[in-house]
């Protein structure tokens, strides 16, 4: 009788273990910021400098959202500036755009875009509440990967397996 | 079944369901809180933006100012200009210092699109914000809403869509007081 009751209690455990990991997954899916194949539109918009930057054709796009007093976007900044250097490999544009503008740090780098000002299409798709985002679009605008927070070693290399599947 | 594997088996998957539907609870609030429009919308403003002219905006507001950002849409925007510019000379009309000292602010949802018709419209048309204010301006535009901030850049209320001009300018001019 009691053998019959743990192997109940174990196949029923199983089941719940089962549903309760499909639950995790499915809602882990929705819960971020942006979801897998979501559609952004090309980034562009004024610059730092004040010229206007129309969004430019490239296999692959990297958008960081930054802070200059954000504790987090200089955390990872070993990490992010390896994801850059893939990034370029790929030929990606380069795209950093701060929340407001008084959070705004000229990086000196000639390879990244500085948005300061944007259209509400592009507004609509980014969530700028939060610093640091990572996000990496394909050449349509898709979101391939994206990170929200400081950016660890694992979600660097998930930022370029993303990377080695647009090839 | 063996009692000691059994049970140790049973152990092992009653932490591991337990540690699951703790991720699960976790998860859901993270997703719940990505879902709540509140969550993700500040009360205070940052207000910056591209004019019609390309040059850089600021509503430079007077003690006891009020800057009303709504979102004029390009595939209607004859319209949305007859109505607001309506709704300023109604809320003008029924109080003649609101005129002076709300400001009013038409963020076209299609950037430069719009600003070919700043000489029609009686406010200011802005294609390009800063990226917080823009996202704002995007969530209050699927409810609907206009957003009404103080001097101070603190919202002071979110003016639902009025169906004529008139109910537009009282809704306003409530908010405003």
């Amino acid at each position: 009788m009691l053998k019959r009751a743990a192997e109940i209690a174990v196949i029923v455990l199983i089941v719940v273990n089962g549903f309760e990991l499909a639950f995790f997954s499915a809602i882990h899916r929705r819960a971020g910021l942006y979801r897998v194949g979501d559609q952004c539109p090309l980034p562009s918009g004024y610059l730092l400098n004040g010229r206007y930057r129309a969004s430019d054709s490239a296999p692959c796009y990297l958008i960081r959202v930054y802070a200059k007093g954000c504790p987090y976007c200089r955390r990872d900044q070993t990490q992010y500036t390896r994801l850059m250097e893939r990034a370029q490999k790929a030929r990606c544009e380069m795209i950093a755009i701060a929340p407001v503008a008084r959070d705004a740090e000229l990086y000196g780098d000639s390879r990244v875009v500085q948005l300061q000002y944007i259209d509400m299409k592009f507004g609509r798709a980014l969530n700028p509440f939060m610093t640091p985002e990572t996000i990496l679009l394909d050449d349509a605008g898709r979101v391939i990967w994206s990170e929200e927070g400081a950016l660890d070693n694992q979600s660097v290399e998930q930022a370029i397996h993303a990377l080695r599947k647009l090839r | 079944m063996r009692p000691i594997p059994t049970l140790l088996c049973l152990v092992m998957l009653s932490v591991s369901g337990a540690r699951l539907a703790l991720l699960g609870v976790k998860e859901l609030q993270r997703y719940r809180s990505s879902q709540n429009d509140n969550s993700l919308n500040p009360n205070t403003g940052s207000f910056a933006g591209i004019g019609a002219d390309g040059g850089e905006k600021r509503p430079n507001l007077d003690d006891n100012g009020h800057l009303l950002l709504f979102v004029i849409h390009h595939s209607r925007i004859r319209s949305d200009i007859d109505f607001w510019n309506q709704v300023i000379i109604l809320a003008g009309q029924s109080h003649r210092q609101a005129r002076g000292n709300i400001k009013y602010w038409g963020i076209c949802d299609s950037g430069a699109e719009c600003d070919p018709y700043q000489s029609e419209a009686h406010f200011t048309i802005l294609g390009h914000l800063e990226p917080f204010e823009m996202r704002i301006m995007a969530g209050a535009d699927a409810n609907g809403d206009a957003l009404l901030y103080n001097q101070s850049n603190v919202l002071n209320g979110r003016v639902a869509h009025a169906p004529c001009p008139a109910a537009q300018a009282n809704l306003i001019l409530q908010s405003a007081k």
